[in-house]
């Protein structure tokens, strides 16, 4: 065992400045390669996990919204065509109403021209009446005259 | 000796003292890649790719990124600490500039950091160190001792000798298997140096780079890997 040590050369002090060597060499490796390097490892692989998770979201948001717009204009042809068909409805109604207004008029205007044209038949017939009695007195006079002539 | 022979020393070689503790060509190596990793940290960007695959790759073998997030610094520290160390060794100047001693050794300023036992045992004490207490701090103390003390049966106790065998064997071979690997390395290109000094050892050293790479990886992997079976219950 010794003759081991003295060939190897083998010295319990080399050997503990080698192990505070290396674990020297370790702290600063550590402290300044392995720790930042592993902190921007780290940094980066947040960054990429929050990403993929920001990417999720957008498109589960995207997917909403593109239900949402669906949604909308859904309703809003389903608001319209209830709006077109209150109108047409509308329009019936009131085009029933002036048509029934109309009739009604052209009725009363067709009432009111009979009336007028018996009450002028009515007063031709008296006036000619008049007449037709007037020129029977004048013609009765005229007779009665020419026979007191002739006498 | 003469110049013409290969110095071979297993051993690393002192080059002086420093309030009592010596000061060997290795541990100046290990202040060296010490430096190198320190301009790491200004390329944080660069590697941040690789540090997202290696903590996937211990959290998965794991099963928990709590305690992957504990021991990737170490095991990566283990890794970078190593693999550094191996690939410098063939920049000029490391291993050739140095001096003579007086008795015509060849005292080199720095010299390969895994090439000294004392480098090696130092990082299989801390990985043996870290795997029991991540062991214990997972699995409680009693749980974690049952895997080496399991006295329902017979077979059973013989099997926690067995582990226990075995988990400290672990410290012989993890640290052995690094030295072995990077001095063997070192000691082949040396002597095809000696023999042809161009050329040849150039795909030698592309080799020993390439080994380099796999004995960091390895004593990093196995780490990982015996943590994971400490934190595995006995069945």
């Amino acid at each position: 065992m010794e003759q081991i040590v003295s060939v190897f050369g083998i010295n319990w002090k080399l050997i503990l400045v080698q192990s505070v060597n290396f674990g020297l060499l370790l702290a600063v490796l550590y402290k300044f390669l392995y720790k930042p390097v592993l902190t921007m490892v780290d940094k980066r692989r947040a960054k990429i996990v929050r990403a993929i998770h920001d990417a999720e979201k957008a498109e589960a948001e995207l997917g909403q919204a593109e239900a949402e717009k669906a949604r909308i204009i859904r309703e809003a042809t389903q608001k319209g065509d209830e709006i077109i068909d209150a109108a047409k409805k509308h329009a019936e109604s009131n085009e029933h109403t002036i048509m029934k207004d109309a009739h009604r008029k052209v009725v009363h205007l067709l009432n009111e021209a009979e009336r007028r044209v018996a009450r002028e038949r009515e007063e031709m017939l008296q006036k000619a009446e008049r007449e037709v009695a007037r020129m029977a007195v004048l013609s009765a006079e005229k007779i009665l005259r020419q026979g007191a002539v002739k006498q | 000796m003469p110049e013409t022979s290969i110095h071979i020393s297993l051993a690393a070689e002192k080059i002086g003292t420093f309030f009592g503790v010596p000061i060997t060509n290795t541990i100046l190596m290990s202040f060296v890649v010490f430096a190198i990793l320190g301009t790491l940290t200004r390329m944080q960007t660069l590697i941040e790719t690789l540090f997202v695959g290696i903590l996937d790759y211990m959290t998965e073998t794991l099963e928990d990124a709590n305690l992957a997030r504990k021991l990737f610094p170490l095991i990566l520290t283990i890794f970078l600490f190593i693999f550094t160390a191996n690939i410098i060794e063939f920049t000029p100047g490391i291993g050739s500039i140095g001096w003579t001693h007086g008795d015509g050794e060849f005292i080199p300023l720095l010299r390969s950091m895994n090439t000294d036992m004392n480098t090696t045992l130092a990082l299989t004490i801390i990985a043996f160190v870290v795997i029991e207490v991540v062991g214990v701090a997972t699995l409680g103390f009693l749980r974690y001792g049952k895997k080496f003390v399991n006295l329902s049966s017979v077979l059973g106790f013989m099997v926690g000798i067995i582990e226990l065998f075995s988990e400290v064997a672990r410290l012989v071979s993890y640290s052995f298997r690094l030295f072995g690997n990077i001095f063997a390395g070192e000691v082949m290109i040396l002597v095809i140096q000696h023999f042809v000094p161009m050329v040849l050892p150039v795909p030698i050293m592309l080799f020993e780079v390439f080994v380099g790479f796999i004995q960091a990886a390895i004593f990093a992997l196995l780490t990982l890997f015996f943590v994971k079976i400490a934190i595995t219950e006995a069945h």
